[in-house]
Formats: C-alpha cells, structure tokens, sequence
C-alpha cells in the first residue's frame, strides 16, 4: 500500500539523520549519505578508515555490505506491507470481542499507573489490547530482522535495541535497552571479515554514547517520552 | 481473576474540583466521589519515575509475559527462538508504550476539559506519536466492536454502522437520569468503578457497553 510505504520512509530517513548526528565528525559523511542504508554504511566506513588506511578494498567491502543491507531492508519494508495488509484483513473478520490476546484488566492498572489519569472508557482497554498485539507484533518482526542479519535463531535483547535504535517511532523506548545493547547495534554492522580482532577495540571510541544523555535524546528531538514530531513528517490522514 | 484482585481503594485528592460542570458531569462527579480512586501512590508523574516510584505489585507492571510469547510467536518463524531478556525487554516494551500513549491522550483530556479517557483519544494520541499504520486497522477494530458488542447493551437497540449514527443513539441514550441509576446499580456490582467495565477474557455473562461518556464531547469525530 502507498500509505505503508511512505509512513514508514520518514521514520527510516530520521533514523539515518540521527545516525549522522551521532558521528558527526566523520570525515566520510559527504560522500556516503544515500539514505538509511548509506548512513550506517557510514559509521562502518569511519570505522575502518581508523584502522587500515586502505581505501581501495574497504571500498569494495562497503559496496558488498551496503548491498547486502539493502536487500535485508527491503526485505523487512515487504514484510511490514504484508503485516500491516494482514492486520486490517483479520480484523475485518474479528467477532469474538470477549478473548483479547492481552488482558483488559491489566491494560487499565498499567493507564491507571499515572495518577493524572482519572477516568477511562470501557472501550479505551479493547482498542489497546489489539494496539498492543501490533505493537508487539511490529518490534518482534523488526527485531527479528536483526537476528536473521546476524545470522542467528535465537531473538536477543540486543535485537530488540537495534530495532528500537532504527525505528523513529521506537524512540520513547530507548532508555528500556541498556546502552551495551545500543552499543551491539553498531558493532553488529560491521562486516565480519574485515577485521576479526581488532574490530571491537577499534569500534568502542565510536560506540562511546555521552553521559549527558538527554542532550543526545534532545538533539534526536526527543524530549523525554514525548517525541517532537516535525508536524509535516507526520501529517497523514 | 484478576479483579478480585483490587483492594484498598481511596478516592482523587481533587475529585470534586471541576467549576464547569454540566448536569451529566455532576451526575458523574457524585459517582466518581463514590468510586472513583486511586490504584498506586506514585508522586511522579513521568513514565520514567513510575516503574521507580509506584507501589503496585511488580506483576501487574507488565503484561502476562506467555500472553507477549504467544503473539511473538505468531510472527516469527516455527525455528525461532527467544531468549528469556528478550521476553522480558519486550514486557517492558509494552508497558512503556501503554503509558506513553496514555499520557498524551490525557493531556488532550485534560485540555479539553474532560474527565473520562475515550478510545477516540487513544487513537488521536497514537496518530500524535507516530504511529499512523495502526490508526486504520483500529478505527476498523473500534467500529466492528461497536457493531457487534453494542447489541448486548440495553442502551442501544441496533447495531449500529456509522459514527454519526450512534453518537446520535448516544446522546439520546445518556440524557434521561434514568441510565445513570442504571450505572449505579452496576457500580455496586463492580467495586473498582461504575464507568470502566472489566472483560474477563473468558466471561460468558452478557455486560453492558459505555463508549462514551459525554456525548457532548467535542472530539467525536472520524479520524
């Protein structure tokens, strides 16, 4: 659907945005910004610039990797068409309203949780328990995205990061993964065979997150747990 | 189950602050300084402080985590595996998103002058933060519940297809003092509250369905 596939470009390319604000003093940047998959072929390309000065066959291996992590966004963006498609399609067939997936009782002590939040609707529960199912639904397949990337069976918390780290709308969630984990996604974005040893050692300069967090968040245009969505981004209707 | 659960309820420090109230309201304010309360005693209000602050049982922080495997699972390939941090980041995941999406529809609540969190502000919220693929099958889900739970109430007599339709079935529906008696007598029959109504997952008795609460809300509207 048109729909799906440009609300989910926005929040890719931001994501790319906020990767280039995180390194940017590289001196790589100009040449290798052509969207997401560029910007994290970016934080690879410093990487390696720090550590072997030759650029003819880290050039090759750019290209190899941005190819490969092409396909595998492409991949994922045609999943979430295909989930996104599914969804509305089971819902139109949804009758039973009494066994939701997550129970409602929960859902309001978690709403409640906020003392501000004085009275909800009956109907408010129901429309989150399904909200949930999707919300869960949606990272899972992100995250999942990550561990096939890795070449792995086994979903991770680190996944979960990566998928939190690349998705705009994931953002409020960042202070739920650890920032080792935050540090595994860029770790994990380095091809494999470049550098088997000192890879690690020569990433953690640039994996460095700094201690004033919220400056970081802010300068994401994250205000804590409330995004500051550019209006037009995000005018949909 | 799970309601059987709450206990120790205590009324809203401000519950009888509002200065512009319609008759409905009122009617609502005497019930609300009936049952109205407060789950937990958290000081802060922010998403962050409250998994810090809060009282409530470190249970009910979360969802049923075999209830979060369940709906991975559905998603993710018959070979996968799902590592036990996992499950529980996800967990946290959920909870956090709960809270953030029912903040920012409370402050709209809150701005408009109105008490009762309506699944209109859930979905207006969801579309604020971002999350516009889940407006559309949503809408649809809200619709389709309305079709078909709103036969079991005595409130409405047909099911009813479009908004505009039940709004005006609505608005007829809360205006007679009557039906406020009526939430009444389910008050007393549900202790946490007379507005919210629970759905226990496996509950076969028929119940009765409030989806709106003031049906001279300005929000009600088509998304």
């Amino acid at each position: 659907m048109d729909h799906q596939g440009h609300s989910q470009n926005p929040s890719m390319g931001v994501v790319g945005s906020g990767a280039q604000l995180a390194y940017g003093s590289n001196p790589y940047q100009p040449g290798q910004i052509t969207g997401p998959p560029g910007s994290v072929v970016t934080s690879v390309g410093t990487i390696q610039s720090t550590g072997q000065p030759a650029g003819a066959q880290l050039g090759q291996h750019q290209l190899a990797y941005q190819h490969i992590h092409q396909q595998q966004q492409h991949q994922l963006q045609q999943q979430l068409q295909q989930f996104w498609s599914s969804q509305y399609q089971e819902i139109e067939k949804v009758t039973d309203f009494k066994n939701h997936s997550l129970p409602l009782a929960r859902i309001k002590k978690i709403m409640k949780a906020d003392e501000d939040v004085r009275m909800i609707s009956a109907e408010a529960p129901v429309i989150f328990a399904r909200a949930c199912e999707m919300f869960i639904l949606e990272l899972t397949l992100r995250s999942w995205n990550h561990t096939e990337e890795n070449k792995r069976r086994t979903l991770q918390k680190n996944d979960i990061a990566a998928a939190i780290t690349r998705t705009d709308i994931f953002d409020f969630l960042v202070d739920i993964v650890p920032r080792e984990d935050l540090k595994d996604e860029v770790l994990a974005s380095i091809p494999r065979g470049t550098m088997p040893v000192a890879g690690p050692a020569d990433a953690l300069p640039y994996c460095y997150m700094p201690p004033q967090h919220p400056s970081q968040v802010g300068a994401a245009g994250v205000i804590m747990g409330k995004p500051v969505m550019d209006p037009n981004m995000y005018a949909q209707q | 189950m799970e309601t059987g659960g709450f206990h120790g309820y205590r009324k809203l420090p401000n519950t009888t602050s509002g200065l512009k109230l319609s008759v409905s309201d009122m009617n609502m304010n005497m019930r609300q300084q009936q049952v109205a309360s407060s789950d937990q005693n958290c000081s802060n209000h922010s998403a962050a402080g409250e998994e810090n602050e809060c009282t409530v049982r470190e249970q009910d922080r979360f969802m049923p985590i075999a209830n979060v495997i369940r709906i991975m699972r559905k998603i993710l390939p018959p070979h996968a595996k799902i590592s036990d941090d996992a499950k529980e980041t996800i967990q946290e995941c959920v909870s956090e998103y709960i809270s953030f999406i029912t903040g920012e529809a409370n402050e709209r609540c809150q701005r408009e002058q109105r008490k009762t969190i309506t699944a209109e502000d859930v979905l207006w919220a969801m579309s604020k933060l971002g999350f516009d693929d889940y407006i559309e099958p949503l809408t649809m889900y809200l619709h389709r519940y309305r079709e078909l739970e709103g036969d079991r109430t005595s409130m409405r007599g047909e099911p009813l297809g479009k908004r505009t339709v039940e709004y005006a079935t609505l608005a007829t529906a809360f205006v007679p003092p009557p039906f406020h008696h009526h939430n009444g007598y389910f008050g007393a029959a549900m202790p946490m509250g007379t507005y919210v109504r629970e759905t226990p997952p496996n509950a076969a008795s028929s119940h009765h369905h409030h989806g709106i609460s003031n049906a001279h809300e300005p929000n009600a509207r088509s998304i």
